[in-house]
């Protein structure tokens, strides 16, 4: 998960812990700086795993905190968001071992790196927010065909059971998760063709 | 489909079932290797469109401010306890087990957000009332009822006060009451409650009926704070209390005490303290004791 450099548009921060450092900020002052930059994917990270929204709040607060108390561990020569989305994948291993299956999807290290690469892959998007990257899956929701898009709309906007949308649109439900999963994996190549150029694989 | 739809993988078509973020049920014991990249990939857009649908500015400003919140107050308390800290870091350093740290009492207002959202499920719910009123005279009552309840102000109380045992129940818009010899009833819009209930007596009041409905309001105007933690048989249990912020002098509640399920985020104990003036005050506990059978519970007028 530890991934070689730091990706393109983070930010170079002074290094704290250097006394001498003349540009030295107050810890606390760098760590509410990368807790802005990164809260976002971490969060979005976590809503990928846990059913739940408020407990992907706690879960999310709960790695800021573990991520501020061993900030010392943090190598400042690679990127902080794999960092502390590996602090979150441990949580998540963790809630799921006492919470149990029903409560926090699939979840093993494999998958979890897997996961990791896709969200690094989701930082090279354009933009310098988290919100401007996610243009790209705004943009990418109009390349799907209509069921798709109604589907993904009716699941996630109006937070509707694959089964009240195949009510809504008067189709089946396994057309409904075949709707949901094809457009989420349409959704995620039209966002890597997106990516700049050079970064496509 | 267009013309840019890929052919269909017929590998990702036979994973299909892994995916669980489609289903209610529990998430499969074990993934085959070949199908992880496919299931992240599915799962990385399950976050980012969740992410993408629940975008709030104000929300993300609580959320950093809560964390930073929590790290200022770490901080304060630090110097105290160097020592402490530097002990269980060696002890859990032995053990390996750096990051497996015993749960931390969550932030009241975490605490309260889990509690909302769990008695905001759509289902009923059955609570054991307590109710004791002090008269201005000093004159104690005493009172036990049973209450079944669901969100959005639907409640059905089958008991007995001073006048007799009724009925008393709201279908969200309509409430009604109904002796228990079918001599005397009433029904009308829930918003002429006060004159409806005339008839009962001053014993009652509807909003604390409506579990989800006091819970919810509670976080805008009290001071809110986790006051401990009990291992109970059933878990871990969290207890709140709740201080009105202003000293609004026609605001009867003043007090609320809440147990709620740690696992769960389910109230299992409410306590309401309430000032009537004069002397007079009404402290009313409510005792969760599970969810009803669906389908059992009307909560219309029964005639």
């Amino acid at each position: 998960m530890v991934p070689g450099a730091p990706p393109p548009g983070d930010f170079d921060v002074p290094d704290p812990r250097v006394a001498d450092n003349p540009r030295a900020v107050e810890p606390r002052d760098l760590f509410e700086i990368l807790t802005r930059e990164h809260i976002d994917s971490v969060r979005a990270f976590l809503l990928a795993s846990l059913r739940d929204n408020v407990a992907a709040e706690d879960v999310l607060q709960e790695t800021f905190l573990v991520a501020w108390r061993i900030l010392d561990r943090y190598d400042r020569r690679l990127p902080f968001g794999p960092w502390v989305r590996g602090i979150a994948g441990k949580l998540l291993l963790n809630h799921r071992r006492k919470l149990g299956r029903s409560r926090v999807h699939y979840c093993d290290d494999q998958l979890l790196v897997h996961l990791d690469e896709g969200f690094r892959d989701f930082a090279r998007q354009q933009g310098d927010t988290f919100d401007e990257k996610l243009d790209a899956l705004r943009d990418c929701l109009d390349h799907l065909t209509g069921p798709q898009r109604e589907s993904i709309r009716l699941h996630y906007e109006h937070g509707l059971h694959c089964k009240e949308i195949a009510q809504r649109l008067g189709i089946g439900f396994e057309a409904v998760k075949k709707h949901l999963q094809r457009g989420r994996a349409l959704l995620h190549r039209c966002m890597h063709t997106r990516l700049p150029s050079g970064d496509v694989a | 489909m267009n013309e840019r739809t890929p052919p269909i993988d017929p590998a990702a078509e036979s994973w299909r079932e892994l995916d669980d973020t489609l289903a209610d049920g529990p998430a499969p014991v074990e993934v085959p290797a070949a199908a992880r990249p496919w299931l992240a990939e599915q799962r990385l857009l399950h976050g980012l469109l969740r992410a993408l649908h629940t975008a709030d500015a104000s929300a993300r400003e609580s959320r950093i401010a809560g964390i930073l919140d929590r790290i200022d107050r770490e901080r304060a308390a630090r110097p105290q306890r160097w020592w402490l800290v530097a002990a269980a870091a060696l002890v859990l350093a032995g053990f390996g087990v750096w990051l497996v740290l015993p749960a931390r009492l969550p932030t009241a207002e975490a605490a309260m957000e889990r509690v909302v959202a769990e008695l905001a499920r759509d289902v009923d719910r059955r609570f054991h009332v307590e109710l004791v009123s002090t008269t201005v005279s000093g004159k104690e009552l005493r009172f036990e009822l049973p209450l079944v309840t669901r969100p959005g102000m639907r409640f059905r109380i089958d008991g007995k006060l001073p006048l007799g045992a009724f009925q008393l129940g709201c279908d969200g818009a309509e409430l009604w009451w109904l002796s228990a010899n079918g001599v005397f009833r009433r029904a009308g819009p829930l918003a002429e409650r006060e004159r409806l209930l005339q008839g009962l007596g001053d014993v009652l009041d509807l909003g604390y009926l409506d579990v989800h409905e006091l819970v919810q309001k509670l976080p805008a105007d009290f001071e809110l704070a986790v006051v401990g933690r009990e291992r109970t048989a059933d878990g871990p249990q969290l207890r709140i209390e709740a201080k009105r912020r202003t000293s609004d002098a026609r605001a009867r509640l003043r007090t609320a005490w809440l147990t709620c399920d740690e696992d769960s985020g389910m109230v299992t104990h409410l306590e309401v303290e309430t000032d009537l003036g004069r002397g007079a005050t009404r402290h009313l506990t409510l005792q969760y004791l599970g969810e009803e059978p669906a389908g059992l519970v009307d909560y219309r007028r029964p005639w």
